[in-house]
C-alpha cells in the first residue's frame, strides 16, 4: 500500500482502486507483465506535482518501483474505473492503445 | 455514467478478489521486461518494441514511399547526427521538421530512415511518434519525438524528449530502466538542446520555473529537480529533469547533462502557445512549479546570464518552498 497515512478521502479513495487492481491482477495470474507495453508511457492522467497522488498512486518518481509494471498496472486501473486517462493530445494513440487493453482484459458486465 | 457503472461493477468485484487475490503475491512476478538489445532491432517501419512485444498490435501506418530506412549503423549516425545540430535548423524547427511550415509526409519522409533504431515508429494517423535509441554499453539515449497535424497535413506541433537510462534490476526482480542524470556522453550528444545552448540561441526566456520533488529525497534515478523555460512568442517550451539533492535546507539540481523535453509551436503567436501548452501535462504540472524569482534569488536576467555559457553551477531553491502538498481532489 502506498498511501498510507492520507486523510483524503478521494486519495484513500483511489489507493483502494489501484490496491483493487493488484489483487485482480493477481486473480488473473499476473497480467501487469503484458502492462510493460505502457511502461513508459504517459497514458495515466497525470498527478498535480510530484507528490500529489490525484491520480497515479505509485509513480516512477515516488521510487524505483514507481517503474514496474504491476504498479503501473494499479494506476491504469485507477484510469480505466474513473474513465480518467491523459488528456494530452501528444499521447492520445498511447492511450487509445491503453484503453483497448483494459477493455480487453476487465471483463464488463 | 460509465465510469459510475464501473465503480459499481468494481464493487462487485471485491467480495471475488477478497477470495481469490491472496493465492499469488506481487513477489511471484519474476519475469523481466525484454531489454532493447540494438542488435536484434529490425530495419522494419513498425519496429515493435521490446516493450510492446506482440503484445500491443500496433496499426501498420506504411505507405509506399521511396524513402528508405537506414541501416542499423547508419541510423545511430543519423540519430547522433541530428542530435548534433537539429537537423540544420532552429528551435521550434526540430530535426528539419518546422511547426506551422511542414507537412506530414516531409516529416515522414525525415523520420523514416530512423526506423531501424526506434522502439516505436507509428507515424499515420496523428500524431505521428518516432522512438529512437542509440544503445551504448548498459547505457541508452532514447530519444521521442512526437507531432500532430490537421487535415491540411501541415504540422502543427512537435513534442520531443530526450533522456538517458540505465537499465536496473527492482527488488522483485523486474528489470526497469533508471534515469542517468551525471552521463558526460549524454550531455555531449545533447549539447545542442542544452541549458546554455538554448539560452545562448534563443535569448531571456518570458519566464523560467523551477519545481522540486523534495525533501523527502526521491530515488537516485528519478530526476526530481525540474527547470521550465518559456518562450511564447517563438513557440517554444523547454522542460530539464535533473537529479535532486537536498544539502542542508536547501534543494538543489544541477542543469548540466539534464534530460530534456520540449513542445514546439508555430512562432508568433503567445495566445495559441498557451492555449495549445494547456492541453499537455504541462496544463496540470504547472501547478508544482514556481517563478525563478520566488524560488531562488535569482532574476530571470541573473539566470540567464549564469546559465547562457555551460557551467556546473547549481541551481538551490530552499527546501520549506517545497513542503508536502496536502492531498487535494481531481
Amino acid at each position: 500500500m502506498t498511501g498510507q497515512m492520507y486523510k483524503d478521502l478521494d486519495r484513500m479513495m483511489k489507493n483502494v482502486v489501484h490496491e483493487l487492481g493488484h489483487a485482480y491482477d493477481n486473480a488473473l495470474g499476473i497480467r501487469s507483465n503484458d502492462s510493460d507495453a505502457f511502461l513508459d508511457r504517459d497514458v495515466m492522467r497525470p498527478n498535480l506535482c510530484d507528490r500529489c497522488y490525484n491520480w497515479q498512486q505509485h509513480p516512477p518518481s515516488m521510487d524505483a518501483n514507481g517503474n514496474v509494471s504491476y504498479e503501473k498496472f494499479g494506476d491504469m486501473f485507477i484510469a480505466w474505473t474513473y474513465n480518467a486517462w491523459n488528456l494530452n493530445p501528444d499521447v492520445s494513440k498511447d492511450v487509445g492503445r491503453a484503453q483497448a487493453w483494459m477493455n480487453g482484459l476487465v471483463h464488463q458486465p | 455514467m460509465k465510469t459510475q457503472c464501473r465503480i459499481l461493477w468494481l464493487g462487485c468485484l471485491v467480495l471475488l478478489l477478497i477470495i481469490t487475490s491472496c493465492t499469488q503475491s506481487k513477489a511471484e512476478v519474476t519475469s523481466p521486461s525484454p531489454t532493447l538489445p540494438a542488435s536484434k532491432l529490425t530495419t522494419k517501419v513498425i519496429t515493435p518494441t521490446p516493450k510492446l512485444g506482440p503484445k500491443v498490435t500496433v496499426r501498420p501506418t506504411f505507405t509506399a514511399t521511396a524513402v528508405a530506412t537506414l541501416s542499423l549503423s547508419d541510423g545511430r549516425n543519423r540519430l547522433l547526427d541530428l542530435l548534433s545540430n537539429n537537423g540544420g535548423c532552429q528551435l521550434p524547427c526540430l530535426w528539419g521538421i518546422t511547426p506551422g511550415k511542414s507537412t506530414n509526409q516531409e516529416a515522414e519522409n525525415l523520420l523514416i530512415p530512423l526506423s531501424s533504431i526506434s522502439e516505436l515508429t507509428d507515424l499515420k494517423p496523428s500524431p505521428g511518434e518516432i522512438q529512437p535509441v542509440y544503445s551504448e554499453d548498459d547505457l541508452f539515449l532514447s530519444t521521442k519525438v512526437t507531432y500532430l497535424y490537421a487535415n491540411n497535413g501541415v504540422v502543427s506541433s512537435i513534442a520531443y524528449r530526450a533522456r538517458e537510462e540505465r537499465k536496473s534490476t527492482a527488488s522483485n526482480g523486474e528489470e526497469i530502466p533508471l534515469g542517468v542524470f551525471d552521463s558526460l556522453s549524454f550531455g555531449k550528444r545533447l549539447d545542442y538542446y542544452s541549458l546554455s545552448h538554448v539560452l545562448s540561441e534563443q535569448g531571456i526566456p518570458t519566464s523560467v520555473l523551477i519545481a522540486t520533488s523534495g525533501p523527502p529525497a526521491i530515488y537516485l534515478g528519478g530526476g526530481g529537480f525540474y527547470i521550465a523555460l518559456l518562450y511564447p512568442d517563438k513557440g517554444i517550451w523547454v522542460n530539464y529533469i535533473t537529479q535532486m539533492y537536498i544539502v542542508g535546507d536547501n534543494v538543489r539540481g544541477r542543469p548540466t547533462n539534464a534530460h530534456v523535453e520540449m513542445e514546439l509551436y508555430p512562432p508568433g503567436d503567445s495566445a495559441s502557445f498557451f492555449a495549445l501548452l494547456d492541453k499537455t501535462d504541462w496544463g496540470v504540472k504547472k501547478n508544482g512549479y514556481k517563478p525563478l524569482e520566488e524560488a531562488t534569488q535569482m532574476t530571470v536576467e541573473q539566470f540567464y546570464q549564469t546559465f547562457r555559457n555551460p557551467t556546473d553551477k547549481w541551481i538551490e531553491t530552499p527546501a520549506k518552498l517545497w513542503p508536502t502538498p496536502e492531498p487535494s481532489g481531481p
